[in-house]
């Protein structure tokens, strides 16, 4: 007897010394959030953490790019299509224990439309008139005018749902009733999840992740060499090297990411749209397709318009690659050689090489370039926020966001009463017909302006480690949901 | 029942056995937890910390090493092209310089040496954006003499700063580096230790469990054991109990000895009462001879026994209703006493003499000769002839006795002559005996007759085929 009991507590000892099953993850990802509430800023990044992690909103796109209903169990449309009734879950709790109702839900959206609110993606519920919580468990939402898009705007990262009492905090201590907690961010390192036990829906598999800032090339490129993090989101210029390693692959994604060089239209010399014009004569874009490595090949555009949209219009050679047209157009606008500009250029590493291609372009068309490297947060602040910058290469990873130059505070500082007339068209459309063909005057618009150079949809990829499966594939929304994930034997 | 106040029993002895063994192999488990626990910490702590502060520190030195060659780069660079290449690759490596050495465990490292790598870093990075404006006038064509010598030096400056973080963190991760040895040393020790703990324990416990193996051997095995030798042997000896202690086995020894104890007496008394009950069923309550059942017993076995010639005899008091008639039936019965008293005086230990009817006596015995038994009765008669048989309180009585006798002879009998053909014998021999006793009487009693022709087998009709 005393015996067994003896082996019992040995074996328990072995067993807890043991480590079972992994179940952590470290995900690289390219930038450090300026913060988490992705209700509050233009940065994609929160979201790319928060969005069906720590956050949900009353729908989702999920693994397959389906719209889903969240946080609501169901809803109907009033026939004139004017009046949406959501019945939400009940028994949806906040991490901090707060009960999630229709109350919280009124108070989310009405945030979202508020005169003072900061939410980047206002513009898209100006249609809505009001918000009411029938009762607890019921919202009802009223309209101007139909919506063809209101329940996809729902399931936007700017409109998850946060609750009153913690939303001054969620920049940084998110709170929200997503699978997974906050834990701890460490700047310029990582942010820490960890699995949310009392979950309302299926409880993940993994219990916690970590997502690690990729800040340097260099670094991002150590920790891939000693397998320190298990998947690096998005390529970079050196992945292609890892991908003859054993434990690691390439998975397709399917988000629509255009990388432009984002012109200051306001700025000098770059107000004349002859320069804006020699600026996209003068990028060899062919040379920039090769920022990824010889493996993967982006696809060009010339417009801020993905090429797999029904409505996508070839505009790629809408400006030759020609620097003697290119020359030409400066000489018109009276731009001398020489003349100094700053490219900013934010902490990636298409940002750091992308940066040099274009910086080469340029001086070759007789501008004097000079580099501002900048972290991610001063590029929102500085670039974003007050538009101090000339040019910038960027990425725009937002799904369909061409009405951004419809915008009138929108970093470009495009201002054109022809282009905000055709997305009135776009927004009126009855057919898809009509949609598609307004769709595409837009994009012909921006080509013709020159409102920025438009380069290529970024290839998507994740680096993600063999075992580790379950990564959201075909959501087109900037993030990286961990629900599903789990570590393959 | 017999101890005063609490004393340990075998099942407090045991419980306590029992229990210390459990508290030492519980406490064996906690210390090897504990042991394991602490171990774990100092891998955890060693792997975790240690590891990645080498690992860190090792990166750190490659990456300063390679801050060298770019700042060499940027500073010949000869196209613009060239110096914002060198200029994006040095940028992103100091910062990732400047992050590895902000990773870096402040519990090992010196904080001075630390303190000066930041330094050091800042020292660079600005240096560094000196030299890249230098070096962009340079390309420009901007740059004077004297200017132009400054970037060298500025140039020299960066290598030197770059050199010299790569000194610092080098000597760091060899701080690192001995300080991982040591642990693991102390580490490798500890298990040592440990590992010998383990072996003393487990080799205590064994002991201990032996010990009290044999403990139990004693105190309580080897005990019963005895106690069952015990009660095994015959006859038991009570002596072989345990008469002392309070223990449950001794309280059972000494309950299993008063047990025997009064078995044995209870044996003694039945043995006793067999004994009386046999002799009641053997002979006569008055005169304490045998009775006739008896008689005809002992005859039929002194018959089959004996190889000399067996007189079988009859005694028959005289007159003796007279003396019932006139002084009662208890005189009677004295007087029959006493002349049993003097017919088996008058006979030898192992002639078997019986009361054989009211004031009849048979006897049987073996005799040399007719001769013998002539004498024999002679003597008995003139015996109770001249002997006056007193009784208190009444006057003497006279009695005399007549006897009648017959010899057997032929002995000794076949031994397959069956129980039967004995008791016919025997029969015979009686009858004969009672027909010369009648003879005495009726010549007057006080005599002794008998018949001349001894009796032999032959006499019983049957006995020749009984013989064969």
């Amino acid at each position: 007897m005393l015996y067994k009991w003896f082996l019992m507590a040995l074996i328990l000892l072995l067993f807890s010394a043991v480590s079972h099953a992994r179940d952590s993850v470290r995900l690289g990802i390219h930038l450090e959030p300026p913060m988490l509430d992705p209700t509050q800023t233009p940065s994609a990044t929160a979201g790319e953490i928060t969005y069906g992690n720590v956050f949900e909103g009353l729908f989702i796109i999920n693994g397959e790019g389906e719209l889903q209903p969240r946080l609501v169990y169901s809803y109907e449309v009033s026939d004139d299509g004017l009046v949406y009734t959501f019945q939400l879950r009940s028994n949806v709790r906040f991490h901090d224990s707060s009960t999630f109702d229709a109350s919280v839900a009124q108070y989310s959206l009405e945030r979202i439309i508020a005169e003072d609110s900061n939410n980047p993606q206002r513009i898209l519920f100006s249609n809505i008139l009001s918000i009411k919580a029938e009762n607890s468990h019921q919202l009802r939402i009223t309209l101007a005018k139909p919506d063809a898009f209101l329940l996809y705007n729902l399931a936007l990262p700017a409109a998850v749902m946060v609750h009153p009492n913690s939303s001054a905090h969620n920049a940084t201590q998110p709170i929200g009733t997503g699978p997974f907690s906050f834990v701890s961010w460490s700047p310029e390192r990582s942010v820490l999840l960890e699995r949310n036990d009392r979950y309302w829906g299926e409880r993940p598999k993994i219990q916690s992740a970590e997502f690690v800032f990729m800040q340097t090339s260099v670094g991002t490129e150590s920790l891939l060499a000693e397998g320190l993090i298990d998947g690096l989101l998005g390529v970079t210029r050196i992945s292609h090297r890892f991908i003859i390693r054993p434990d690691y692959r390439m998975i397709p994604r399917n988000l629509e990411s255009k990388m432009i060089l984002a012109i200051n239209n306001a700025h000098p010399p770059f107000d004349d749209v002859r320069v804006r014009k020699a600026l996209s004569h003068a990028v060899d874009r062919i040379e920039l397709t090769t920022l990824y490595g010889p493996q993967v090949e982006p696809e060009l555009i010339g417009s801020h318009f993905p090429p797999r949209h029904p409505a996508y219009v070839d505009l790629v050679d809408y400006y030759e690659f020609n620097l003697d047209i290119a020359r030409e157009l400066l000489h018109e606008a009276g731009v001398e050689s020489g003349k100094e500009i700053i490219l900013t250029l934010p902490p990636t590493d298409y940002g750091r090489y992308g940066g040099l291609m274009i910086a080469d372009h340029l001086e070759s068309i007789g501008f004097t370039v000079e580099l501002d490297q900048v972290d991610w947060q001063e590029w929102m602040e500085r670039v974003f926020t007050q538009r101090d910058y000339q040019l910038t290469l960027i990425l725009h990873v937002e799904p369909m966001d061409i009405n951004i130059y419809a915008r009138d505070d929108y970093y470009f500082n495009y201002q054109n009463k022809a282009f905000k007339d055709i997305w009135e068209q776009v927004m009126d459309a009855r057919t898809d017909e009509e949609f598609y063909q307004y769709l595409g005057k837009a994009q012909r618009q921006l080509a013709s302006d020159a409102v920025n150079v438009f380069l290529f949809m970024r290839p998507e990829r994740n680096f993600m480690h063999r075992q580790l499966q379950g990564i959201w594939k075909n959501s087109f929304i900037p993030s990286f949901v961990l629900e599903d994930l789990y570590w393959a034997d | 029942m017999s101890s005063k106040g609490y004393r340990p029993g075998l099942n407090a002895k045991t419980l306590g056995i029992t229990f210390l063994i459990a508290l030492l192999v519980v406490g064996a488990t906690a210390l090897t937890a504990r042991a394991f626990e602490r171990l774990h910490e100092k891998v955890e702590q060693l792997s975790q910390v240690e590891m990645e502060n080498l690992m860190n520190s090792i990166r750190i030195v490659q990456q300063a090493e390679s801050l060298i060659g770019l700042g060499l780069m940027l500073s010949v660079a000869e196209t613009q092209n060239d110096r914002r290449r060198a200029l994006v690759e040095l940028n992103d490596r100091t910062t990732w310089v400047r992050q590895m050495t902000e990773d870096l465990s402040k519990q090992q490292i010196d904080a001075e040496i630390l303190h000066r790598v930041a330094e050091v870093q800042q020292e660079l990075e600005l240096n560094t954006r000196i030299l890249n404006h230098l070096v962009r006038e340079r390309i420009n064509g901007r740059l004077g003499l004297s200017e132009l010598e400054n970037l060298t030096n500025v140039a020299e400056k960066n290598r030197e700063l770059a050199g010299e973080i790569a000194v610092l963190i080098g000597y760091v991760a060899a701080i690192v580096r001995s300080d991982i040895n040591a642990q693991s040393m102390t580490l490798q020790r500890q298990i040592k230790e440990h590992q010998q703990n383990l072996i003393a324990l487990a080799v205590f416990i064994v002991l201990f469990a032996l010990f009290a193996g044999i403990y139990f051997h004693i105190t309580v095995v080897r005990r019963i054991l005895r106690m069952q030798q015990s009660v095994e042997k015959t006859p038991v000896i009570l002596s072989d109990f345990e008469q002392h202690g309070h223990d449950e086995i001794a309280r059972l020894s000494q309950t299993m000895a008063r047990y025997i104890r009064r078995i044995q007496k209870q044996e003694a008394h039945m043995k006793h009462v067999n004994q009386e009950l046999s002799f009641l069923a053997e002979h006569d309550s008055l005169t304490g001879l045998a009775n006739r059942r008896h008689y005809h017993a002992a005859a039929k076995r002194l018959l089959r026994q004996s190889h000399l010639p067996i007189c079988v005899a009859l005694c028959d008091v005289d007159h003796f209703k007279e003396v019932n008639d006139q002084r009662g039936h208890a005189t009677g019965d004295l007087v029959l006493q006493s002349i049993a008293n003097l017919l088996s005086q008058g006979l030898r230990e192992t002639d078997v003499l019986s009361r054989y009817g009211g004031e009849e006596f048979a006897t049987i015995f073996t005799i040399q000769s007719k001769q013998d038994a002539d004498v024999i009765f002679e003597k008995l008669r003139s015996v109770v002839e001249s002997t006056p048989i007193e009784i208190s309180g009444q006057p003497v009585v006279w009695l005399t006795c007549s006897f009648g006798f017959a010899v057997i002879e032929g002995l000794p009998l076949s031994s397959n002559l069956t129980d039967e053909s004995i008791k016919e014998l025997l029969d015979y021999a009686l009858l004969t005996a009672d027909e010369a006793l009648y003879e005495a009487k009726s010549m007057g009693r006080n005599r002794v007759c008998s018949t001349e022709a001894p009796i032999t087998i032959s006499c019983i009709k049957g006995s020749e085929e009984n013989a064969l």
